[in-house]
């Protein structure tokens, strides 16, 4: 029952999705897909809440023991659940001007900033980690610099007019970078395949630890 | 949206938009204050929007407007994720866990076989003769013994010594300009997510510049 029952769900439901995938055109079988690909969304949302209990979790034993930090923790406290309730109670969808505002003039603003910041600590991690040591250290640096003169105006100025780095970015970027990147690719594809396999037919468990015998 | 909104919100994105960036220099409380908002915002946003968009429009719509029944099983399955919170039937978070994964594998063994797999392994078998044209017969090698020597790098069944430890080299090789691509093309992108925060202060709030669209 707390076990066996659960794995058989994961066996049963993937057997009809794969069955239902490959063949097509029988109608209970697209029916039952299209209804547990529905399912799926729907698990899934509800699902997503989770994350908010968790964050609710972690920063409320930060406020309770009034660990260092923990104004700022109940701060965020305080913008998630409010910025929920609020959109449930008040916006009562995504078509109210309050929800467009938070979303283009504060959410989305902020998260181009937070992305944006990281390229310094890209830029300084990589001085760290890829300081030429080794030849593959090398190339890696060399790739990158040329992609980052073949993108901005100043490869071109730098070569007096010359698209050269332009030309070789493009380059490097349809042969040998999708060559490495396909590589991994069909690699990862058949792992995921096996690891696929193996949750499907109750080899891979570790999911299942956690929660109790 | 009004125009007394939009002000407000261009004064409180600049606001923000400083504080995050304040970062660069050192981690500092100002900073912290942001990045709290900005994490609960953003949480709240997700879960109200998944709200919205799925479990909504399924529950009032689907099975209380329409009656159809069937939408309690999600509802249920993705209910019982929550259990994980309450040890003695944390166990039932198992069902909601294998109903998800069940999809997943399905998905894995039935849709991304063909783009993850087939399809790359097809598009890999490129001419290496008669093209007409050395560039690209040149590029086609590159490109043919990059994806299998890359391949060959992860078989760990094997020894990586002799002719297989030369090949996994080349194949290590590609993955580097392939990584020093990508790391290029990551700097770049958010170079520009940079530039554009930096347009935003100084253009449309401080009016200190003119931004061509």
């Amino acid at each position: 029952m707390k076990k066996e029952v659960p794995l058989a769900i994961c066996f049963i439901v993937a057997l009809i999705y794969i069955v239902s995938n490959y063949f097509t055109g029988v109608e209970f079988l697209a029916t039952m897909k299209d209804l547990l690909d529905k399912w799926y969304l729907s698990v899934d949302a509800i699902v997503v809440a989770i994350g908010m209990v968790n964050l609710a979790q972690i920063h409320g034993r930060r406020v309770a023991n009034k660990r260092e930090g923990w104004l700022f923790s109940l701060w965020l406290m305080l913008c998630m659940f409010g910025m929920f309730f609020v959109s449930i109670f008040w916006f009562k969808g995504t078509t109210h001007v309050g929800w467009n505002f938070m979303y283009k003039m504060i959410i989305s603003p902020m998260n181009a900033t937070v992305y944006s910041t990281l390229v310094f600590y890209i830029g300084s991690a990589a001085y760290r980690s890829f300081r030429i040591r080794s030849m593959e250290a090398g190339i890696l640096l060399v790739v990158a610099f040329i992609m980052m003169l073949g993108r901005v105006p100043l490869g071109a100025m730098l070569l007096g007019g010359n698209q050269a780095f332009a030309t070789a970015a493009d380059w490097l970027l349809r042969v040998p970078n999708s060559a490495g990147m396909r590589g991994i690719q069909i690699g990862a594809a058949l792992g995921g395949i096996a690891t696929a396999l193996r949750i499907m037919l109750g080899i891979e468990r570790g999911y299942l630890g956690g929660t109790g015998e | 949206m009004p125009e007394t909104l939009v002000n407000v919100g261009t004064h409180l994105q600049a606001i923000f938009t400083i504080l995050l960036i304040t970062v660069i220099f050192k981690d500092n409380p100002a900073y912290r204050f942001a990045e709290h908002t900005f994490v609960g915002l953003f949480a709240g946003y997700t879960v109200a929007l998944s709200y919205f968009q799925y479990v909504r429009p399924n529950v009032k719509d689907q099975l209380i407007g329409k009656g159809e029944l069937h939408w309690i099983v999600p509802i249920i399955v993705g209910l019982l994720m929550y259990t994980r919170y309450i040890k003695p039937i944390a166990w039932l978070s198992r069902y909601s866990l294998c109903f998800t994964l069940g999809i997943g594998t399905g998905y894995v063994l039935s849709k991304d076989m063909k783009p993850f797999f087939v399809d790359q392994v097809r598009a890999t078998f490129l001419p290496l003769w008669g093209t007409g044209d050395w560039w690209t017969t040149t590029s086609n090698w590159i490109y043919v013994v990059g994806t299998v020597t890359a391949l060959v790098y992860f078989l760990f069944t094997l020894q990586k010594k002799g002719v297989q430890g030369g090949i996994s080299k080349i194949g290590r090789i590609t993955m580097m300009v392939a990584f020093g691509a990508a790391f290029g093309n990551t700097v770049m992108a958010r170079v520009s997510l940079f530039l554009g925060r930096m347009q935003f202060l100084l253009g449309n709030w401080l009016k200190l510049i003119s931004i061509r669209v």
